[in-house]
């Protein structure tokens, strides 16, 4: 194990055969990469696995405290037959399962690879030979509060929200909130967006708004137009699924917001 | 410009396949001599890339909220079938890892492909490339491959046939400029204009840009960014887009530009800490399995490159 004095050694790992080591500068290059060449002395892990069965429980107990944990991960590519292994890996795989910083023993070729939690909801089988797969995306990518917002600008949804509609959007950074008619929705999953209109120290102001973007905090409906259901006054029903003729009448923008007041 | 320092470690990577006779051997001796728990990754090294399929594009955000677009691509039970080996008249080798993907009815197969599936112990496939690889990243045959093999933060090169657009005139193909729109411009707006000088040379060259079909051929997009790798569905994140329509076969390999050349010669230069991007440790070698993502978590994300928070005005 001890190859040679002073080597560097990547942060956190040792000794793992699928990770490459930076050599040090004072080694004269005629090969400047090593090769694990010699056998390292069987570590605490090693010798438990060669002696007496333990339960998986004890084991996973001692893999989580022992320091050469990673170890076990890269016994791999069907070279002879690790049971044991396999049992430490599920143990120890459901008992780190929160959304942490790769160290590198859950992942060792990235420093700052991330490794998100896994999804609430179990992947259907079609999906895994690409039947539904990008409309099966979101769900697997997005939190919970993402596809809750995307889900009212379904079309089917009971209190979806449609154009003529006059939200309040909240927004991480400046400006704090921006209020304003919905003229159109695009309607692309995770894409989804929309486009508020208002008008702002007699200028028109326009901004699309993504819904799925981090930068969204949330979305307030003041008046809904038209249809059942949903918070807020009720406003006309627009026969429009684009309002861009919105642009061009100062006087209806003026009846929204009468409506509104 | 003579650089010396790329002499003694530039390795015989395959320039030209003038004599090509395949001989195919199952190099699975080989690989279990140097069985893969001792062969590591080196920078002169080169693995084999996969073949998945195009299944169309997403948006993501990364952490500063920056919207970015994503191609995701999906393997289809992507499985070695042959390790090639071929020594050239002037001794030289060649060495190739022989991929195929997307199984197939027996039925619609071939007997003669049928054969050398069986050969490979793999079902029948659609589609079989071959990957130029050094010899120490040989595969052995039978080996499901997974999206595991790209590690998020690497770079990729991806190839497909792009998609076919058909008997197009010069505006489109090559970008002419056409002819005006009115002034006495007669029935040739979108015209070629003339194709040639006068009676030197008195033809028209070789080559000459003219209209005629468009698309339907392999490009290659490069230095795509590895986002995000799934390996319980086996998707790969690439950041950009991709050649191809939805569903098509695409080959995936490691970046030439931004991985295989600049960790042989920042390694040969004595610059380790530019080998591989930035962030990234090590490489899957000789390839990703099945068993390695066993292994590793599901769902790994490479974090975003940017340093700085775009919306945050600077002092």
């Amino acid at each position: 194990m001890s190859e040679g004095q002073g080597e560097e050694r990547n942060s956190g790992s040792r000794d793992t055969p699928h990770t490459f080591t930076i050599p040090p500068r004072s080694v004269a290059s005629g090969r400047v990469y090593r090769v694990q060449a010699s056998k390292p002395r069987a570590t605490r892990l090693q010798r438990l696995r060669n002696s007496t069965l333990l339960s998986s429980a004890q084991l996973a107990a001692t893999v989580l405290t022992t320091t050469t944990t990673r170890l076990w991960l890269f016994a791999s590519s069907g070279v002879g037959s690790h049971t044991m292994l396999n049992v430490f890996r599920r143990c120890a795989r459901r008992l780190m399962s929160t959304a942490t910083e790769a160290s590198s023993s859950a992942y060792p070729f990235s420093k700052v690879a991330v490794i998100p939690p896994p999804p609430p909801v179990p992947t259907p089988e079609p999906v895994k030979f690409g039947k539904g797969l990008m409309a099966y995306l979101p769900q697997r990518t997005l939190p919970q509060h993402k596809l809750d917002l995307l889900a009212r600008f379904n079309k089917r949804h009971p209190e979806r929200i449609m154009p003529g509609s006059v939200l309040q959007v909240t927004t991480n950074h400046a400006p704090s909130s921006f209020t304003g008619v919905v003229l159109s929705i695009r309607r692309r999953g995770a894409d989804t967006s929309f486009v508020l209109r208002n008008v702002i120290n007699r200028t028109g102001v326009e901004v699309q708004f993504f819904v799925c973007s981090p930068h969204v905090k949330d979305i307030k409906v003041l008046m809904r137009a038209g249809g059942k259901g949903g918070e807020g006054r009720v406003g006309r029903r627009m026969r429009r699924a684009k309002l861009f003729y919105l642009r061009d009448s100062p006087e209806k923008m003026t009846a929204i917001s009468a409506g509104l007041r | 410009m003579l650089r010396l320092w790329s002499f003694g470690a530039r390795p015989a990577l395959p320039r030209c396949r003038a004599f090509h006779t395949t001989v195919v051997s199952n190099a699975t001796a080989e690989a279990e001599s140097s069985a893969a728990s001792t062969s590591q990754w080196t920078p002169n090294s080169v693995r084999t890339g996969l073949i998945a399929r195009k299944r169309g594009m997403m948006v993501m955000w990364d952490n500063f909220g920056v919207r970015f677009p994503v191609t995701i691509l999906q393997l289809e039970n992507c499985q070695v079938t042959a390790n090639i080996k071929t020594v050239r008249a002037d001794q030289s080798e060649y060495h190739a890892v022989q991929v195929a993907a997307s199984d197939r009815s027996p039925k619609n197969t071939t007997k003669q492909m049928l054969g050398h599936f069986q050969k490979a112990g793999v079902p029948p496939k659609r589609i079989v490339k071959e990957f130029p690889v050094t010899p120490d990243a040989h595969v052995p045959v039978g080996t499901t491959l997974s999206a595991i093999h790209f590690v998020p933060g690497q770079f990729v090169d991806v190839i497909a046939k792009s998609i076919g657009k058909g008997f197009q005139g010069t505006m489109k193909k090559w970008n002419f400029k056409g002819l005006r729109a009115s002034h006495g411009v007669s029935v040739s707006h979108r015209a070629a204009g003339a194709i040639g000088a006068h009676q030197d040379p008195g033809r028209v060259w070789p080559g000459k840009k003219m209209a005629g079909r468009m698309g339907g051929e392999r490009v290659t997009t490069q230095n795509l960014y590895v986002v995000r790798v799934d390996s319980d569905l086996d998707l790969i994140y690439v950041r950009g887009c991709v050649p191809g329509v939805d569903d098509a076969h695409v080959m995936i390999r490691d970046a030439k530009k931004k991985m295989t050349q600049l960790a042989q010669h920042n390694s040969a230069k004595g610059f380790f800490e530019k080998i591989l991007p930035k962030g990234l440790t090590g490489l899957p070698f000789p390839a990703g399995t099945k068993e390695l993502a066993k292994a590793l978590p599901p769902m790994i994300v490479a974090p975003s490159t940017r340093v700085t928070d775009p919306l945050v005005p600077r002092e």
